[in-house]
């Protein structure tokens, strides 16, 4: 089957923009080693590296773009946020049961190490968390929350100014996990002046796979948890102080940060809004059809929301759903726990977990008929 | 005699916002280049402007949030003529 319907934005983007790829080809074609050599090229490397810094400084409303640290994915940006926090001193830290297991397992292996003790606090039965349900699990030791932005199973938007008035008010670092709101909700790090944010590149960025970010408001106060060359201070064999260079050893993904650049640029030059809109349209319509089927459980609470919707049809496996959809419609999706088990407990979906459709705004109003009439079938079968 | 300044940068993050700025500005007669091998490595780039330029470079440097290291004097030889410490 050569067409395929893909509904697992939430995972990675079905489709880059042609921007992207020239980008990272154009630097394939023409590599140096940025910030590691004096030559011309490597000054051109370089110079991808801080326009890649600005532009998500840009578009994240964060100005001191030397504390964008590049990392590979929101699961490495995660664990310097945590393990640089809570590592050397420890702590109690307070998260929710909605996180991605790239918060959940890192708190969990300082746990068992005795570093840190951690309050999991349950959200909601609509699974959304919010400043009133972390309010009593917060302690005069307290010295980190963590939360998502937005749900990757119910696509839920946390209300986090409301949390980061808490956490602020209280003195506590928050650190948010933006991998699936970066780039599909507004996030203006001057409205929410969280103290650490984790993007991933190549989701709702439109980016190459491979690249992320941590933004960090306070860098002094994070260790690093990687050490090695870093191009500056090469007489020294301590790890540089300041950053970006503290967090970034090693040799970057250059050729996937041009890419990531000219997905946030291609962001700017569509519009933001326009893209929002139109996923908003199609989640709408989506909804429309599928609540409405008997048969059919939706996990999509009504509040401001990603183009995510997790569902389960009665008597069927998600994973039986999801290969029939794959198999005889093309449809590409997403079943099971999705890396978030406490999530699908709140829910009460697992283990099984459920299906989700992750759409974005290349999809069309036609492919969700087809895999509404897919779905629909899917519960004729099973009837007989 | 100074005949050129170089300016060093911790980090080639602010090497390189240095030459943005400078750029966005309509600064001319400047360079980013490797650092010469008798300096400290510091990050690997400078900033080779007119010695003259100096002051006016160094203000909008500052004004724009670049942190630099340190300011060298360089002579009609190349060679260099000492060293401001930042």
């Amino acid at each position: 089957m050569s067409h395929s319907i893909y509904f697992d934005n939430a995972a990675t983007s079905g489709w880059k923009p042609p921007a992207v790829i020239r980008a990272v080809t154009k630097n394939l074609r023409r590599p140096a080693n940025p910030g590691r050599s004096g030559h011309s090229r490597a000054l051109e490397a370089a110079g991808i590296l801080y326009d890649t810094r600005e532009t998500l400084g840009r578009f994240f409303n964060f100005p001191r773009t030397e504390n964008i640290i590049f990392t590979k994915n929101a699961t490495e940006a995660l664990n310097i946020a945590i393990y640089g926090n809570l590592a050397r001193h420890g702590g109690h830290v307070v998260t929710s049961s909605m996180e991605h297991n790239s918060v959940l397992r890192p708190l969990h292996h300082l746990q068992a190490l005795g570093r840190i003790e951690v309050a999991i606090v349950r959200a909601g039965s609509d699974g959304m968390v919010t400043a009133e349900s972390l309010r009593p699990a917060l302690r005069p030791d307290t010295r980190l929350v963590v939360v998502t932005a937005a749900s990757n199973v119910t696509g839920g938007v946390t209300d986090l100014p409301s949390i980061h008035a808490l956490t602020a008010a209280a003195g506590i670092p928050l650190l948010v996990d933006a991998a699936q709101a970066g780039g599909a909700v507004p996030l203006d790090l001057t409205e929410v002046p969280c103290d650490m944010m984790a993007i991933t590149g190549h989701k709702h960025l439109l980016g190459p796979q491979g690249t992320g970010a941590l933004f960090v408001r306070h860098p002094e106060q994070l260790d690093h948890v990687l050490c090695g060359g870093t191009g500056s201070a090469s007489e020294q064999t301590i790890q540089p102080d300041f950053a970006p260079d503290k967090f970034e050893a090693g040799t970057p993904n250059t050729p996937g940060l041009a890419g990531l650049s000219a997905g946030v640029g291609y962001l700017e030059t569509v519009g933001f809004a326009t893209r929002r809109a139109v996923e908003t349209s199609l989640t709408r319509h989506l909804l429309a059809g599928l609540r409405p089927l008997e048969e059919v459980t939706v996990l999509a609470p009504d509040v401001p929301r990603l183009a995510v919707v997790s569902f389960n049809v009665r008597g069927l496996q998600p994973s039986a759903v999801a290969t029939v959809l794959d198999r005889e419609w093309g449809i590409c999706c997403r079943p099971g726990l999705h890396c978030a088990p406490e999530a699908h407990r709140t829910l009460g979906t697992f283990p099984a977990g459920a299906v989700r459709f992750a759409l974005s705004a290349r999809n069309t109003p036609e492919e969700i008929d087809i895999a509404l009439s897919a779905i629909k079938e899917c519960i004729r079968r099973f009837r007989h | 005699m100074c005949l050129y300044a170089i300016i060093t940068f911790r980090t080639t993050h602010f090497a390189l916002k240095a030459k943005r700025v400078l750029e966005r500005q309509q600064v001319t007669g400047f360079e980013l280049t490797a650092v010469p091998r008798e300096f400290s490595s510091e990050c690997g780039f400078c900033l080779k402007a007119p010695w003259t330029e100096r002051d006016g470079i160094l203000r909008l440097l500052e004004e724009h949030g670049v942190v630099y290291s340190r300011i060298h004097c360089l002579d009609r030889r190349g060679r260099e003529d000492g060293i401001t410490f930042v």
